[in-house]
């Protein structure tokens, strides 16, 4: 069992992360998918809290403390967030490179057609 | 007989001192051929752009800086867009002569040619490159060849001359755009393209400037390019099609 103070503070924590995605969802500073992500993120603290004898359990069955079996998961978990984040990113400086690509020989097009353009007016009118 | 359609493309950051010259010399050894010249000025700060229009370039202009392989890629995507031919890349700073691309066009005119890569070490042309890039050029050299089993003398060389065929190629997600070197030609040597080199005489650079500038560069250009080879061999022993 977790001490009550030790409870309280954990779901202080939990309830403000929950607070903190929901308002920035709200703002629109986050996305739909990493909203979610983080909603999940603070359940499963809500989970660990509220099922503490859950987690000495699964700490039991690989010979650790629950202490240090939730540090070592919670690093994981980060770790592979950090990982998604930057295929993300990889994926996305793609996508920007190709945008300019694409902008940069458009504005060139756009910029000899209106070339083209005030030659043939002044072919006309002279 | 119908004439090949040319463009020289030449990718510019901040060159404004060079590039009327460069564009110059350019339109005299390729005079009355009717060959576009187009510089792509990658987010320059300075009066590149305005010079490469004033010298009669055509020019695609970067919104911001985004490195030297976007760069020559906006000038293959460009060629292909407008249905060249032949693209020959040079670059902006004046090390490369221009007085060599007729010769790298013919050899691109070959059949079974697709590309042509212009070495500073094909024969004893005077070169000197800093140690530690000497070093990095004997090394990568090493593993081009080791690997596609050709004699490849300069794969750091950015003066290269391709045919349409492969353009379709480089203007894919394949192409590494983060220093396309030796990855490059292991990877089109893997996608069945023939690329030959050419000697020809370079000058060093004027200014001392280098895209591998600082030390810090020159180990993130090596730790990169280990890292591309390695994953192009991957994806072909995993059977991973590079094309």
């Amino acid at each position: 069992m977790l001490p009550v103070n030790q409870k309280l503070f954990f779901y202080g924590v939990a309830v403000l992360l929950l607070l903190f995605t929901v308002s920035l969802a709200r703002k629109r500073k986050l996305r739909e998918n990493y909203t979610l992500l983080w909603l999940f993120i603070s359940l499963v603290l809500f989970l660990i809290i509220g099922e503490y004898k859950m987690l000495t359990g699964l700490a039991g069955i690989f010979g650790a403390s629950p202490n240090s079996l939730l540090t070592f998961c919670g690093f994981v978990a980060l770790l592979l967030l950090i990982l998604q984040l930057s295929i993300m990113n990889s994926y996305q400086a793609m996508q920007i490179k190709n945008l300019t690509q694409k902008i940069s020989l458009l504005e060139q097009k756009f910029y000899q057609n209106s070339l083209l353009k005030i030659k043939n007016k002044v072919k006309i009118s002279s | 007989m119908k004439q090949d359609k040319v463009l020289i493309s030449i990718p510019a950051f901040n060159e404004e001192d060079n590039i009327r010259l460069t564009i110059e010399k350019v339109k005299e050894v390729c005079k009355g051929k009717g060959y576009e010249i187009v510089v792509v000025n990658d987010g320059s700060k300075d009066r590149t752009a305005i010079r490469a229009a004033k010298s009669g370039a055509t020019v695609i202009s970067h919104p911001f800086n985004m490195g030297y392989g976007v760069a020559i890629q906006t000038g293959y995507k460009y060629a292909l867009e407008n249905d060249f031919d032949l693209l020959v890349q040079i670059d902006a700073d004046g090390q490369h002569d221009p007085k060599y691309i007729l010769k790298m066009l013919n050899t691109l005119r070959q059949p079974g040619v697709d590309g042509v890569i212009g070495s500073r070490f094909k024969v004893e042309t005077g070169y000197k490159a800093p140690i530690i890039r000497k070093i990095g050029m004997i090394f990568f050299n090493f593993l081009v060849n080791l690997i596609t089993g050709k004699r490849f003398t300069d794969c750091t060389s950015g003066y290269q001359a391709y045919h349409k065929k492969i353009l379709k190629f480089l203007t894919s997600d394949l192409f590494p755009c983060d220093y396309p070197d030796a990855d490059l030609i292991i990877m089109l040597y893997f996608s069945g393209f023939n690329l030959v080199e050419i000697p020809m005489k370079m000058q060093e650079n004027a200014t001392g400037k280098s895209m591998h500038g600082s030390l810090r560069k020159n180990f993130y250009y090596v730790a990169k390019m280990c890292l591309s080879i390695f994953t192009i061999m991957l994806r072909r022993i995993t059977g991973l099609a590079t094309q």
